[in-house]
């Protein structure tokens, strides 16, 4: 074939390519395209705001357009609709502690403190006191916002008075041993991050940087070092966490050192070692209960007598038909 | 002796013209031709890929990314949209093609609802008597015809529908099991279909032919507590999601034990197992309702056939990706994955 031919071919395969690139990658992004459509935020919300336009004077319709505005952050839009219900209902509790929430969010202490305290005022002398949530929260709302404004004896008068009406909320006590830390009492400090992290050992890093600190200012050189290799454990430093750990299983941290390691060797997939480190840590501190619970998540019976020394523990089947 | 003859002692003449090259018209031409030659190789090679990749993609539908399955094996997928319109769904099953969704209900009307690939609402599934109370639970696509299968629990049968959506018949066995409590249901490459069964005296997998012959029974007391979802791999082998106990059990296809994955608090053990999934490259996913996400891992090889956890995604809330206690999954041959998001009343799609 000639040379002109050839160019001929050439121009004609350099044309399909320039045109059918293109038009493939067009079909195919076409193709691939999906309409994500409302969120299910904006949809509930859509529902919501029809709704309250349709009875503007429902109380409950309202709350419930503040609370979804605050769910599609749209703080603003939520305190206008917290302001309308209080406007009627000025000792409406769950506006003023939606709207204190809102307020303490934003850093405004001023607004948000005689709300709270508003609550706390209509609330504290009620007859279900001792298990109002609105009540609780509005106790750690001031304590939230002593605690930002460094007034740490306040910050502890409050969260206490939380943690009298909900023991289990992690929050709470993670908040007290702030505050007590930053009140100057370091033994108190740790107590509340030990309740802290009794019910959520694993997911956040706070209370254990708290507690290292308290540790640390009491002296104790062990339970800081404990502390830290937590950090390191929920940070997913594994390998870190266990190296800082091991040295501690004998000494005055054994008890949390063995927790820490059930916990890594949970964590690393290491099922038996788990379960060795949590008996341990039961033999030490009966009471343990995150020692506990790790034994019963891995589905060891507790009632059952602990294997003889040497034997290695035996983890829960791992499924199947034997 | 010859005389020597004497070199003349005379400089070469600088000034000579140089001989001009042998036939400089015709190599250049070669060299020309060599280059477009060249080229038109590169172009149409070009071509045949493009055309390729238009077959491949015809064919699968698939994102690029599947094109070239060792990159992509541990590739975590991405949430795409949602389908809405089903209320409280619990299963879901969708055919091959990915054109169809099927969602059963737990709440509303209790209807298995029918959603094309991009969400929109095609009809119902109406279970045959509409006078009794109705559970649909789980749902499977037979792989043969695209019939729909789907289990209730409160008539405790498992209602047939072709293709248009129009109820067929009621599956039985055919020794009838007394006071049957069907839950999941999965086709098993053999084309026996595997159904987890709650009715006493223990929780257990039977496997039936098309007939609805029972052909094997899987399980003894205490082995299995809440057996919900099978799901299976190439080699035929099933994975049950033994929900109460935390469980995934990996059997052969003769219900021999071959590996598993426990409950706990390590990356990729699981919380409460519901729904199980496996696509057509060997990714394994698992609905950990109480974990609020879904486990992604590689199917394992024999000997050890244990699976290889890869990844989590999801988390709680009701933000896009997020779930409120998921428990349905499935996939289809395009590489999207289908997930029950229940408390947010919609189906979360998947992909890669």
């Amino acid at each position: 074939m000639s040379n002109k031919g050839l160019k001929r071919l050439v121009m004609l395969a350099a044309l399909l390519l320039l045109v059918g690139t293109p038009v493939v990658v067009a079909a195919y992004l076409l193709d691939q395209r999906v309409e994500q459509g409302p969120t299910l935020a904006e949809r509930r919300l859509a529902e919501v705001e029809a709704a309250a336009r349709e009875h503007p004077d429902d109380v409950g319709l309202r709350l419930a357009l503040a609370a979804t505005y605050v769910a599609n952050e749209r703080p603003q839009d939520a305190v206008g609709q917290y302001d309308a219900v209080l406007k009627a209902m000025p000792e409406n509790v769950s506006a003023l502690l939606g709207k204190a929430m809102i307020l303490a969010d934003r850093g405004d202490a001023a607004g948000a403190t005689p709300l709270f305290e508003r609550i706390v005022s209509i609330r504290k002398d009620g007859e279900f006191a001792t298990a109002d949530t609105d009540l609780q929260q509005a106790y750690y709302g001031l304590g939230s916002v002593a605690v930002a404004e460094k007034r740490f004896d306040d910050a502890v008068a409050a969260l206490e008075s939380a943690t009298r009406i909900g023991g289990t909320d992690a929050d709470t006590w993670y908040l007290l041993g702030v505050a007590q830390l930053g009140a100057g009492r370091p033994l108190q400090a740790v107590q509340a991050e030990q309740n802290a992290v009794t019910f959520v050992p694993t997911e956040w890093a706070q209370p254990y940087d708290t507690m290292a600190k308290a540790y640390a200012a009491l002296g104790k050189r062990d339970h800081t070092e404990y502390a830290l290799a937590m950090v390191d454990l929920v940070e997913k430093r594994y390998p870190e966490a266990k190296q800082r750990l091991l040295p501690l299983a004998e000494g005055e941290a054994a008890a949390q050192a063995a927790v820490g390691l059930g916990l890594v060797s949970e964590k690393l997939g290491d099922a038996p070692g788990a379960i060795e480190w949590y008996r341990k840590a039961l033999d030490l501190d009966p009471h343990n209960v995150t020692a506990s619970g790790g034994l019963s998540r891995l589905g060891v019976d507790l009632a059952a007598p602990s294997p003889a020394p040497g034997v290695t523990p035996t983890p829960m089947p791992s499924g199947g038909n034997g | 002796m010859e005389p020597v003859t004497p070199v003349p002692d005379v400089a070469p003449d600088v000034a000579a013209p140089v001989p001009p090259p042998v036939a400089p018209v015709e190599e250049e031409e070669e060299r020309k031709k060599r280059r477009l030659l060249l080229l038109l190789f590169l172009l149409l090679l070009l071509l045949v890929g493009l055309g390729l990749f238009s077959a491949w993609y015809l064919m699968y539908r698939k994102p690029v990314t599947e094109l070239v399955p060792p990159f992509g094996q541990d590739a975590v997928p991405a949430y795409m949209f949602s389908v809405y319109g089903a209320t409280k769904p619990m299963g879901v099953a969708v055919n091959a093609a990915g054109d169809r969704i099927y969602v059963t209900e737990s709440d509303g009307a209790r209807l298995v609802r029918v959603f094309d690939r991009n969400g929109q609402p095609q009809g119902d599934l109406l279970p045959p008597d509409s006078k009794q109370a109705h559970a649909p639970v789980y749902v499977a696509v037979d792989p043969q015809n695209d019939e729909v299968y789907v289990t209730d629990r409160l008539t405790g049968a498992i209602y047939i529908y072709d293709t248009s959506g129009a109820y067929s018949r009621t599956f039985q066995p055919k020794e009838p099991i007394p006071a049957w409590q069907p839950l999941g249901v999965a086709f098993s490459p053999a084309g026996d279909l595997w159904v987890t069964d709650l009715s006493a005296p223990f929780h257990r997998i039977e496997v039936f032919d098309r007939e609805g012959n029972l052909k094997q029974t899987i399980g003894s007391k205490d082995e299995f507590d809440f057996p919900n979802m099978v799901a299976f791999d190439k080699a035929g082998n099933a994975y049950l999601s033994d929900s109460n106990t935390g469980r995934l059990a990996i059997l052969d296809p003769a219900g021999n034990q071959l590996a598993g994955i426990s409950r706990g608090a390590g990356e990729g053990a699981l919380g409460l197992p519901r729904g199980v999934a496996i696509d057509d490259t060997g990714r394994l996913y698992v609905v950990d309702a109480t974990g609020h996400a879904v486990h992604l891992y590689r199917t394992g090889t024999a000997p050890e056939w244990r699976p290889t956890f890869v990844a989590d995604f999801g988390s709680q809330g009701v933000a896009n990706g997020q779930f409120e206690y998921p428990n349905g999954v499935a996939t289809d041959t395009r590489a999207r994955i289908y997930v029950t998001d229940r408390e947010n009343d919609r189906v979360q799609v998947w992909g890669y």
